[in-house]
């Protein structure tokens, strides 16, 4: 087996804990609790959970946004924890983060192409004329007409504004992508959309995809292995077809089971 | 992390008017930009005019009254011309104020932006720095400064700003706190950017209408400020002169010639005015919660559009809904969210509207209760006919009546369907002393019996719980119970599970098919999602672009579509179980509301589209036992 390109080991995050003034206990949540995993290059971890099971506050950890509590993470076999100077500009060239809300995740007063070219000014040493170049080409990869690049996020609809997402991330060319929810929030057409997009890059450019959703049917069509998350810990994890046909948690089972089908009936 | 498909309110926000346009309509506004157009020319105006020297002293013509020969507004005690000091004096006035503004909003904001951004430790001290500076009463504060610096006009203009400086601080830091966890923010981290540049490129471009506005708001209220420090004699010096200070040496002639106050007393007057007309006009344009329209308040039901009333039809039908079209008029733009909508609802059957977002499917819904929000919303035509009543031309008292007693409607968020500040029970009661003129004891009794049928544990402790007390699923229940408790004969659900967890929604799903099979009503249920309806609904309508595109028993369309649409939405949709089927995804977006094609709204998408398609309306046919498609290929469709 190659290296892994990302492995964590006994993630913990608590939020909240410690005491007040006057020395009452402050209530405390373990969001993330005692998780490990680890993905090989070119493959899909696909994450899935309901909400509150920690699986957005793993996404955080793992792309440096906030520090773990305890455990490491380890990156094409570094050790990532206090990032500067260099070491964190190439933490941020390995990995990027795609949100669930493409609206919320642009800042409305800049343009496509300033949005674009911002990783490229932080974190490579591309010149204005080299950054318009890649800010084009990047347009076109992820299916934007070259005409909105002047262009604002409040005039895109939710799938077009997502591929500004995607195209953010992929501008500085990282090897693995933590996609947060990144087709929840959009309509089912849009979202094959996406989901087709996401396919394509990946046999395109042999990314790593870190994906994580609360809907099992789509990360069971992107996923490589799936990590099953209740309550901040893994229940289960596995190969997909593993999981998704013989699930060895009753959780698992319980989730498979709720979910509805078009054109079939549940027995009731 | 629940989905949150379809929150995107469907009516788009006016486009087109620019803020120069929206300050335009307000006449106080343009009245205040006059006055401080004019005020500001003559003062920045004042070393071209042909004035004379404010401060030549002419003891022979001292005190002359205004409309004097060569002196238009009088002299004063010394002599000096009052129209050239009070054009010099006004000059220095302002200057000052908005100076000391620009001192005030640099520091305030740089200490908002500072502390929002940093939080923790940071906000602490330099917000309680700031709550400091409001504790003093602020022209106290203010003399203070001068008195310790000493008199002079540039002293005057620092204790000024200082002493509104908390105003910009917690303004900005406020409209800062919601920026900082926004996801574009934690983008900026990623990219790789330093504090420094998240705050300038990031978070000021957004927090600078705020400033503006409070800007716009002091600059008058700093302006009148520096006048009274001066008037003290703590600012503008002898024999320099500002509007203040002018009213100052008035003060002891105000018997024997009060022009000499009076003059710079109305200018003050004048100009603050017109300066706080502009900057509330200002306001209005710039504040986003104003431009979104929060303040105009809906009417109590949907405005209907003057038509004949419309015979009946389907005597049986527990529901008809004919000709439906509601339409959004924002300025001069008509967006059709619903274009022609018919069907039937028989007593206890359950049907499936499903649809992406703008499909018109939650409006269709809403129209029934007359519940689209007026503005912007009209019901032009059409008629919906409930157990043989129309609907549309129900008096409003009677359409009450009938809302949540023999209709009910269960939305897609119970956080916001619930009153935060009620507990449940009660929330529960008020609807069955409202239509079942229960006394409040019998309803308190019934309320619980609800709740317990709606399988929340400790019926009788959590009917005493605030909304936020309980979970999702629970909430969704709550309101479940406030549906059934008149025993309705039709319950409309606009996508009452989206916000829930798969697990959830499975329980609250068999709880409401449950529920509705053994109180017999019927069901309108509304969704994007195709799973949902597959379990819960016999019939169902597919809607694009504000129609109808296909209609159906749901095992029949689903299996096999008899539209292009329905065909397409159904092979994009990844399914559990297949996931190496390949995702058909969709080309292109749904056209504009308020620009639909004269033909077929999907002929730009269509796999099957012909020049017939886009040359005319294509009708809704029959296309099989109780089935409906507008396609005129639809025998086609689903045969490559």
């Amino acid at each position: 087996m190659a290296e892994p390109i990302v492995e964590a080991r006994n993630l913990v995050r608590v939020f909240g804990g410690g005491r007040t003034w006057y020395g009452a206990k402050k209530p405390e949540l373990r969001a993330v609790d005692d998780v490990s995993l680890s993905v090989q290059p070119g493959t899909t971890l696909g994450i899935v959970g309901e909400s509150g099971c920690g699986k957005s506050t793993l996404a955080r950890m793992l792309t440096g946004l906030i520090p773990p509590t305890s455990g490491t993470i380890r990156l094409e076999g570094r050790p990532i924890a206090r990032l500067e100077g260099a070491e964190k500009r190439r933490f941020h060239q390995t990995v990027q983060l795609v949100f669930q809300d493409p609206l919320s995740s642009l800042n409305p007063r800049k343009t496509v192409s300033q949005i674009l070219a911002g990783p490229l000014e932080a974190l490579t040493d591309l010149d204005r004329t080299a950054r318009r170049e890649r800010v084009r080409a990047l347009m076109d990869e992820v299916g934007l007409r070259p005409e909105f690049i002047d262009r604002y996020p409040h005039e895109f609809s939710g799938g077009q504004a997502q591929r500004i997402g995607i195209a953010r991330a992929l501008a500085v060319e990282p090897r693995l992508m933590v996609l947060d929810e990144p087709v929840s929030a959009l309509d089912v057409s849009v979202q094959a959309q996406v989901l087709k997009l996401f396919r394509d890059l990946q046999e395109r450019r042999r990314l790593t995809y870190l994906f994580i959703s609360h809907d099992l049917a789509v990360v069971e069509a992107l996923s490589s292995e799936v990590m099953v998350m209740l309550e901040g810990k893994v229940v289960e994890a596995g190969p997909r077809d593993r999981v998704f046909r013989a699930p060895r948690h009753d959780y698992t089972r319980t989730l498979l089971g709720a979910v509805p089908v078009p054109g079939r009936r549940r027995a009731a | 992390m629940a989905a949150t498909t379809e929150q995107r309110a469907e009516p788009l926000p006016p486009r087109g008017s620019t803020a120069w346009g929206r300050l335009k309509r307000n006449s106080l506004a343009v009245v205040g930009l006059a006055i401080v157009v004019v005020i500001v020319a003559l003062a920045l105006a004042a070393p071209i005019l042909p004035l004379a020297d404010p401060n030549i002293t002419e003891p022979a013509d001292r005190l002359m009254p205004p409309f004097s020969e060569g002196a238009w507004l009088g002299t004063d005690q010394l002599g000096r011309d009052m129209l050239s000091r009070l054009v010099w004096g006004a000059r220095v006035s302002i200057a000052v104020g908005v100076a000391a503004t620009l001192v005030a909003a640099l520091i305030g904001s740089t200490i908002g932006l500072i502390a929002a951004y940093f939080g923790r430790i940071t906000d602490n001290v330099l917000m309680r720095g700031v709550d400091m500076l409001m504790a003093f009463p602020y022209l106290l504060l203010a003399l203070a400064i001068v008195a310790a610096l000493g008199p002079g006009l540039i002293n005057a203009l620092l204790a000024i700003a200082v002493v509104n400086i908390p105003f910009f601080a917690r303004s900005v830091r406020g409209a800062t706190l919601g920026l900082v966890n926004r996801e574009f923010i934690e983008a900026a981290r990623l990219s790789g950017f330093s504090d420094t540049r998240i705050i300038l490129s990031e978070l000021l471009p957004n927090v600078l209408p705020v400033i503006v506005i409070t800007m716009s708001t002091t600059v008058g209220w700093m302006i009148l400020e520096t006048a009274g420090l001066s008037f003290l004699g703590l600012g503008a010096q002898p024999p320099q002169a500002d509007l203040g200070s002018m009213l100052g040496d008035g003060r002891g002639l105000v018997m024997t010639a009060p022009h000499v106050s009076v003059v710079p007393g109305v200018l003050i007057l004048i100009l603050v005015i017109g300066i706080n007309l502009l900057g509330d006009g200002l306001r209005d344009v710039l504040d986003p919660r104003l431009k979104s329209g929060a303040l105009s308040r809906p009417v109590a039901r949907t405005e209907v559009a003057p038509g004949p009333p419309s015979g009946s039809g389907d005597k049986g039908a527990l529901l008809e809904v004919t000709g439906l079209e509601t339409e959004f008029r924002v300025g001069r733009r008509v967006l059709k969210a619903v274009n022609g909508v018919d069907f039937t609802l028989q007593p206890g059957e359950s049907l499936g509207i499903v649809g992406e977002s703008g499909s018109g499917k939650s409006v269709t819904a809403m129209s029934i209760l007359g519940l689209v929000p007026t503005p912007p919303g009209i019901i032009s035509k059409g008629a919906i006919r409930f157990q043989g009543t129309d609907l549309l031309r129900l008096p409003l008292r009677d359409l009450q009546d009938i809302r949540g007693n023999r209709i009910s409607y269960i939305f897609q968020d119970p956080l916001t369907t619930l009153n935060p500040l009620l507990r449940v029970g009660d929330q529960v009661e008020e609807t069955l002393i409202r239509h079942q003129g229960l006394s409040s004891r019998a309803a308190m009794a019934q309320a619980v019996e609800l709740l317990n049928a709606v399988g929340l544990p400790d019926p009788r402790t959590k009917a005493r719980a605030f909304p936020h007390e309980l979970s999702g699923g629970q909430r969704q229940r709550v309101v479940i119970a406030m549906a059934l408790a008149n025993r309705p004969d039709l319950i409309i659900a606009d996508e009452p599970t989206t916000a829930l967890d798969v697990t959830t929604q499975a329980r609250v799903l068999d709880l409401l098919n449950d529920l509705r099979r053994q109180t017999g009503a019927a069901l309108i249920f509304i969704t994007h999602d195709l799973g949902v309806v597959s379990e819960l609904c016999e019939r169902v309508l597919v809607m694009y672009a504000g129609r109808v595109v296909e209609s159906g028993p749901v095992d029949a369309v689903f299996n096999q579509p008899r539209h292009p649409y329905t065909a397409a939405l159904l092979a994009c949709v990844p399914v559990l179980g297949e996931p190496d089927r390949s995702l058909a995804a969709i080309p292109g977006l749904p056209p504009a509301v308020d620009d639909l094609p004269r033909g077929c709204a999907f002929a730009d998408r269509c796999p099957l589209v012909l020049p017939d398609c886009r040359a005319r309306e294509i009708l809704l046919a029959r296309s099989g036992e109780g089935r409906r498609s507008r396609c005129i290929r639809w025998q086609e469709v689903g045969h490559g």
